[in-house]
């Protein structure tokens, strides 16, 4: 893989609620890089694309969206690429993430990442659309995967080999969310260790750590809390694997002040340090 | 085409939104739990995540009509427009205009209005960066050019034109201030919507202002908005009071353009 995307360090997603803290710092925060939502940035004009533009003159941005819907049977939404691809030659993005999903079909969008069955027929639909996509963008994609609270009688291979065929078959990059292989492997009852050792190392370009809830007999990947304990320990298992890889801490509701986010990534930090050398840490950005 | 894909997608999206459980076979659970709880975290989150957007768009609205009936409208609503939007931002758009017709609130016009003031400030919020017409702009418009001379709204801009007393009611809301009664008035009320430096604005307009902003929308020109205004009051001042309210939505960043008749 000769043009793997650059190790960015340790960033945080960009939440508006932290846009003063951010942009009005006296001294420089210790944030390496900053994930975008993709769809809150592809507007016509206003204080968004005006955050993201201060934003992004002083720090790497990456772009990850929720709509692309790359599972889905419906036709690829035309439209919301050409948006997509829109924000992308503005915000000039280290790489463009989306989820292996699906949203919706028939024109209605769930506003939810669901699943899909680990099937041949899958694995053929989804790397086509992948390549449609990542064709149309000019670029590789990462994808991510997704928690899940279901798994499908017909499917015919674990979720680490349909996620690892996909980025062969497709030629993508994977984003891998470790709260997401902990919370699936919780629910499924599968050992989420070794879903990270079938991951293939040269895929992966970025980390997502983020918070969960407990529901009755399930955990749902709500973002709305900080990284656990086990997270972390899954976190510090993958980078043994992967090595450097770009990682952020991803909290979308009950959103904390930035201190408490930075005192996550400094965990984050403190973790990466103990199993990666300094020469390793050097980031690119 | 993936056909058995394609077929549990179109159960699953039926199942979700319907509250059914057709497409409950075809999951695999653990032993200790059942499809049914399993897949109840889909079709709850649907419902819970589309009325906490609708919450925090028409959070006024909401205010006014408490927990219990803004619940009702927004199930209703979902059920008659599932979202076709990428951005849930866009998913309530048709909410003021729902309000109209669904029999629970067709009675209650004040609700569509104060829901409008909160649509119109969501549209000012990311409307086109378009350009700002200046004082200096208006200073390089040759004299004889200013009879002739038409204005571009910036597209922030919205006019709202209300039978209620829903801006004070809105005001109230947001400054968690209890509203005074519903009032109706037989002539419409006229409320500027539009953005400043990226901060959204809104306020009342009297008559006559909120006669010359639709003028302006209808791409009318100086002469004529003095021309109507002369007919709303004293005649002897009509331009200078237009010339006024030109240097006020100039300085406030409400024209885009001036355009001069060619």
């Amino acid at each position: 893989m000769i043009d793997k995307p650059p190790f960015l360090g340790f960033g945080l997603g960009l939440r508006p609620q932290h846009y003063p803290e951010i942009l009005d710092a006296e001294t420089e925060l210790p944030i390496d890089w900053f994930e975008i939502i993709s769809e809150n940035y592809m507007v016509e004009g206003g204080r968004p694309l005006q955050m993201l533009d201060r934003i992004k003159e002083r720090y790497p941005v990456v772009m990850h969206g929720v709509s692309m819907s790359i599972a889905s049977t419906a036709p690829l939404n035309m439209e919301y690429l050409g948006r997509l691809k829109k924000l992308a030659d503005h915000a000039n993005p280290k790489w463009i993430s989306d989820h292996l999903c699906w949203t919706g079909v028939h024109g209605v969008n769930l506003h939810d990442l669901l699943p899909i069955p680990y099937t041949e027929e899958a694995l053929n639909h989804v790397a086509g659309r992948i390549s449609q996509v990542q064709d149309f963008l000019g670029r590789r994609i990462a994808i991510e995967n997704v928690s899940s609270y279901i798994e499908f009688e017909e499917s015919e291979m674990d979720e680490w080999t349909f996620v690892a065929e996909i980025a062969k078959r497709a030629d993508c990059w994977l984003l891998l969310d470790v709260n997401n292989v902990f919370v699936s492997g919780q629910n499924h009852q599968f050992d989420d260790g070794n879903f990270i050792e079938q991951i293939p190392v040269e895929r992966v370009v970025q980390f997502h750590l983020a918070g969960h809830s407990e529901g009755e007999d399930v955990l749902i990947d709500t973002h709305d809390q900080p990284v656990c304990d086990e997270v972390f320990e899954l976190y510090e298992n993958a980078l043994k694997r992967f090595g450097p890889v770009s990682t952020m801490i991803e909290r979308d509701d009950n959103i904390p002040p930035l201190a408490e986010l930075l005192a996550e990534l400094d965990r984050a930090r403190e973790i990466a340090s103990g199993v990666l050398s300094p020469e390793q840490l050097k980031t690119a950005a | 085409m993936a056909k058995n894909l394609a077929n549990l997608q179109s159960q699953m999206q039926n199942d979700i939104l319907k509250r059914e459980s057709r497409v409950l076979k075809r999951f695999s659970v653990p032993k200790h739990t059942t499809a049914e709880k399993r897949f109840a975290v889909y079709q709850d989150a649907y419902q819970i995540r589309l009325i906490e957007v609708l919450s925090e768009d028409y959070e006024n609205t909401w205010k006014y009509l408490g927990d219990e009936q803004f619940y009702k409208l927004a199930v209703e609503y979902i059920k008659a427009h599932p979202s076709d939007q990428t951005n849930m931002r866009w998913f309530g758009r048709h909410f003021p205009e729902f309000l109209t017709q669904c029999s629970l609130s067709s009675d209650h016009p004040i609700l569509t209005e104060i829901a409008s003031i909160e649509k119109a400030i969501e549209d000012a919020f990311d409307a086109v960066d378009d350009q700002t017409a200046t004082m200096e702009n208006l200073a390089a418009i040759p004299p004889e050019a200013i009879t002739g001379l038409t204005f571009k709204l910036k597209s922030a801009c919205r006019l709202l034109r209300q039978q209620t007393n829903a801006l004070d009611i809105y005001m109230a809301l947001v400054n968690e201030q209890t509203p005074d009664a519903l009032e109706s008035f037989d002539q419409p009320r006229h409320t500027l919507v539009w953005r400043n430096d990226m901060m959204c604005q809104y306020r009342a307009l009297d008559a006559e202002e909120g006669m010359l902003v639709d003028l302006m929308f209808d791409g009318k020109d100086f002469a004529l908005m003095c021309e109507m205004a002369a007919t709303m009051r004293d005649a002897d001042s009509a331009a200078t009071r237009v010339a006024g309210h030109i240097t006020n939505w100039l300085q406030t960043q409400v024209i885009s353009e001036l355009i001069i008749a060619k």
